[in-house]
């Protein structure tokens, strides 16, 4: 027995709080806040992801070994907006930590960092679909975004590891300025497809198209969450005939290929799927290459649609 | 508000009606408002909010001034340095909601509403409407007489099985609330209603209040999230019509190990518990005087991801509590459990899994000079076959000992046959569901039940088994925002 009690001593002692060396445990929902407060916290941080970036955020399996995760996590970054609401605040309750509990300075809600698109103007309801009262959450998307986001990890960093504050610092400019250069560059290579259109299967993409210039022309679904119909699809296949300039049809990795591609090949327009966060394609494995990635498959796509 | 910051306020409202009214007057020429009203340098303007490091005195003075700059920005990301940008998209951050982009900005009146919104708890209502067929053998094909779960649609006909109502927040920084109250024809009851810690170091967890203890899986699980229309028949019939809740105060630890292990125990009043003390006769004139007369609830979870895909729970549970039988004696229930779940869930094919749980249970009862042992099992798997059909199948039966002992203690469920009440000995089923969501907030459900129970003709001599074959219709719907459910 007092064996017994002298190991689980020892393992709690595992569990207290950081010495000044020890790295700052982060999680994260999705992998892109993981990629972005990994290159912020450098080698100062770990970091651990509970949803793939081939899975749907919306719903993500509750697993009890998430709540393990985050029992001695330090900081538990979200996307927020509700879109984690299906599974995630089970786990926090779960994981007994005090300090990620929502409110708490190891809690970030990355939605309050950047700027937001579709904030809802009148008292929505599920009639509308799954919409979600505080905006689109799929804001990642849109580089100036992950600026924003590395600007408000840095700033969350440096209040939970005030030593560390310059490095923090240092590595957000650095960061920072990458993804400048590289959306730049993108913004570049989309810019002779400018005011192409983007048919999405959900309603995740409004980020990248607005950032790139680009217009949506309807979802394939029919509304957030809901099944295209009949009539909504002759509705789209109507929209599209009537609409000129270049069109392709985008789909997130996680959504059924099949109604997207039947859209595609009756109307016979380019279809492309999107790595819709780090981890959802095989060659999108940081937030920088999920842009460049991206970038490349819609251009290829916008070059092959007919005018 | 101090005086001083109501003064400021009167003189920035002052700035904002005139600078609109010059505006008005003379269009072409704006002239910035500056000179109208000089504010002292370096004071704080109390209502605005702004960016940490520029002076705040400025802001008034220099909006109008400022405006044509800031609206140049978004059309000239290509224009500016990247450091110009760099400082742009921080100061946006720094500023927050209060100015996000034209587009964006949600109108005052929604900002309102998510106000008051954030204020209150989550709400949300789930409810649950069934339709039944029963064609009972033993009845000639008149009824049914096998009682089940409290919320079963126990009879021929359209049951509102129950509408239930949760309310979930946060008290404060230390406790959190959930309440899940279940309206239905029998009136309103509280099916839980707790708190719950959340500062509690060493893994530690408290839950007070009225629960569905820790025991399995199946019985801390809510009528929506099952795979069926009605309840498992041993939870039912040997845990409760409600399966194993009550009033009670409950410490769980997480273990510090590198797997998932939870142990916890709960300590109850026993009066609501079904195999205990219970309601009716065996209650009467019972009262706590001995430590021994409290209910004692022990459970052991474990979680082992065993790959991305594949996830496998295991526990073992044990309750003990006094049931009354030899009055003051000290009788004592015990009841055994062991769970097992297995889920496999591609991650990369979005929807589709399959699920298999299997729960035993096993119910020992002290009786003057004799014990009583039933127990009961079931074993469930269910596939998701795409994003919107689920196919399920179950098989679940009891055991019950001697049933005309346990009617001599009331323990007994009766059969609801109007002409000719008899206590329900062994029963075993089978049962297929077949599930549609048209979105993720409602369902509909067909579901058939091959249904063999034994009834005590005479007492002591247990009848012959007969087959009753049961059809449910259910339709579920939620409103509201609705909490998280477990793995």
């Amino acid at each position: 027995m007092k064996k017994l009690i002298t190991i689980a001593l020892c393992s709690l002692t595992l569990l207290t709080p950081r010495s000044a060396a020890a790295k700052v445990k982060i999680v994260c929902t999705i992998g892109d806040l993981c990629d972005i407060a990994a290159n912020v916290g450098g080698g100062l941080v770990s970091t651990r992801i509970l949803g793939k970036g081939y899975q749907d955020p919306h719903f993500v399996d509750p697993k009890p070994s998430f709540a393990l995760a985050m029992r001695g996590a330090d900081l538990l970054m979200v996307v927020g907006l509700e879109l984690e609401v299906g599974w995630l605040p089970r786990l926090i309750t779960g994981s007994r930590n005090s300090k990620i509990v929502k409110g708490a300075g190891g809690y970030l809600d990355c939605s309050t960092l950047v700027k937001l698109r579709e904030v809802p103007r009148t008292k929505i309801s599920r009639s509308m679909g799954d919409l979600h009262p505080g905006g689109n959450p799929h804001y990642w998307m849109d580089p100036r975004n992950g600026v924003r986001m590395a600007f408000g990890i840095y700033k969350r960093l440096s209040k939970l590891d005030p030593a560390n504050r310059a490095t923090y610092k240092r590595n957000y400019k650095r960061f920072a300025i990458q993804i400048i250069r590289l959306a730049r560059r993108l913004k570049k290579q989309l810019n002779p497809y400018r005011g192409s259109y983007l048919i999405p299967y959900h309603q995740s993409m409004i980020y990248f198209i607005k950032w790139a210039g680009l217009k949506r022309l309807g979802t394939i679904e029919r509304l957030p969450g809901v099944k295209p119909s009949a009539a909504h699809l002759a509705r789209l296949h109507r929209i599209i005939g009537a609409t000129r300039g270049r069109k392709i049809i985008v789909s997130e990795t996680y959504y059924p290929s099949t109604a997207a591609k039947r859209v595609a090949s009756r109307f016979k327009l380019p279809y492309v799927r999107m790595a819709h966060m780090v981890g959802g394609l095989p060659a999108a494995t940081s937030y920088l290459k999920v842009l460049e990635h991206n970038t490349a498959r819609v251009t290829a796509a916008l070059a092959k649609a007919i005018q | 508000m101090s005086q001083h910051g109501i003064r400021l306020l009167k003189a920035a409202l002052l700035v904002a009606a005139l600078v609109a009214f010059h505006g008005k007057l003379v269009h072409a020429q704006p002239r910035p408002p500056a000179p109208l009203v000089r504010l002292p340098a370096g004071s704080p303007a109390p209502l605005v909010r702004l960016p940490a490091e520029s002076p705040g005195a400025k802001r008034p003075a220099t909006q109008s001034a400022k405006r044509p700059a800031t609206q140049k920005v978004p059309k000239t990301d290509n224009d500016i340095s990247d450091e110009e940008l760099l400082n742009q998209l921080e100061k946006d951050v720094e500023e927050g909601s209060q100015k996000r982009g034209k587009d964006t900005a949600p109108s005052t009146g929604s900002k309102m509403m998510r106000f008051i919104q954030s204020m209150n708890p989550n709400i949300s209502a789930i409810g649950s409407l069934a339709g039944a067929y029963y064609y009972d053998h033993a009845l000639g094909g008149k009824g049914n007489i096998v009682p089940g779960g409290g919320h079963d649609p126990g009879k021929t006909g359209f049951h509102l099985q129950e509408i239930e109502l949760a309310l979930q927040a946060a008290v404060d920084p230390y406790f959190r609330m959930d309440v899940f109250l279940s309206i239905s024809a029998h009136g309103l009851h509280i099916e839980e209603g707790y708190f719950t810690s959340l500062g509690l170091p060493g893994g530690l967890q408290v839950r007070l209040g009225q629960i569905f203890h820790r025991f399995g899986r199946f019985n801390q699980q809510h009528l929506h999230t099952w795979a069926f229309v009605d309840a498992m028949v041993p939870v039912a019939r040997l845990l409760g019509a409600e399966g194993l809740g009550s009033l009670a105060g409950e410490v769980s630890w997480m273990l510090p190990l590198p797997w998932y292990v939870v142990i916890s125990a709960a300590l109850s009043g026993p009066a609501d518990l079904h195999s205990f003390v219970g309601d009716g006769d065996r209650k009467s004139g019972f009262h706590i005087r001995h430590p021994g007369h409290l209910g004692y609830v022990f459970h052991l979870a474990q979680f082992f991801e065993t790959s991305d895909n594949t996830g496998l729970s295991a526990g073992l549970s044990y309750a003990l509590g006094p049931n009354n039988s030899g009055g003051y004696d000290l009788n004592m229930t015990h009841l055994f459990g062991a769970d097992l779940f297995l889920k496999y869930r591609n991650l990369r094919r979005p929807y589709s899994d399959i699920q298999i749980a299997v729960e035993a249970y096993g119910r020992l009862m002290q009786i003057p000079d004799d014990q009583l042992f039933d127990w009961g099992l079931y074993g469930q798997i269910s596939f998701r076959l795409s994003k919107r059909w689920w196919l399920a199948l179950r098989y679940d039966m009891v055991e019950i000992g001697d049933s005309s002992q346990l009617l001599a203690f009331s323990f007994a469920e009766m059969s609801s046959n109007p002409d000719h009440p008899n206590p329900i000995d062994d029963q075993h089923r089978g049962s297929v569901a077949v599930t549609y969501q048209p979105t993720h907030f409602s369902q509909f459900r067909i579901q058939y039940n091959n249904n063999w129970t034994r009834r005590m003709e005479e007492p002591g001599r247990p009848g012959d088994f007969q087959l009753s074959h049961e059809v449910f219709f259910q339709f579920q719907g939620n409103i509201g925002s609705h909490g998280a459910h477990p793995y």
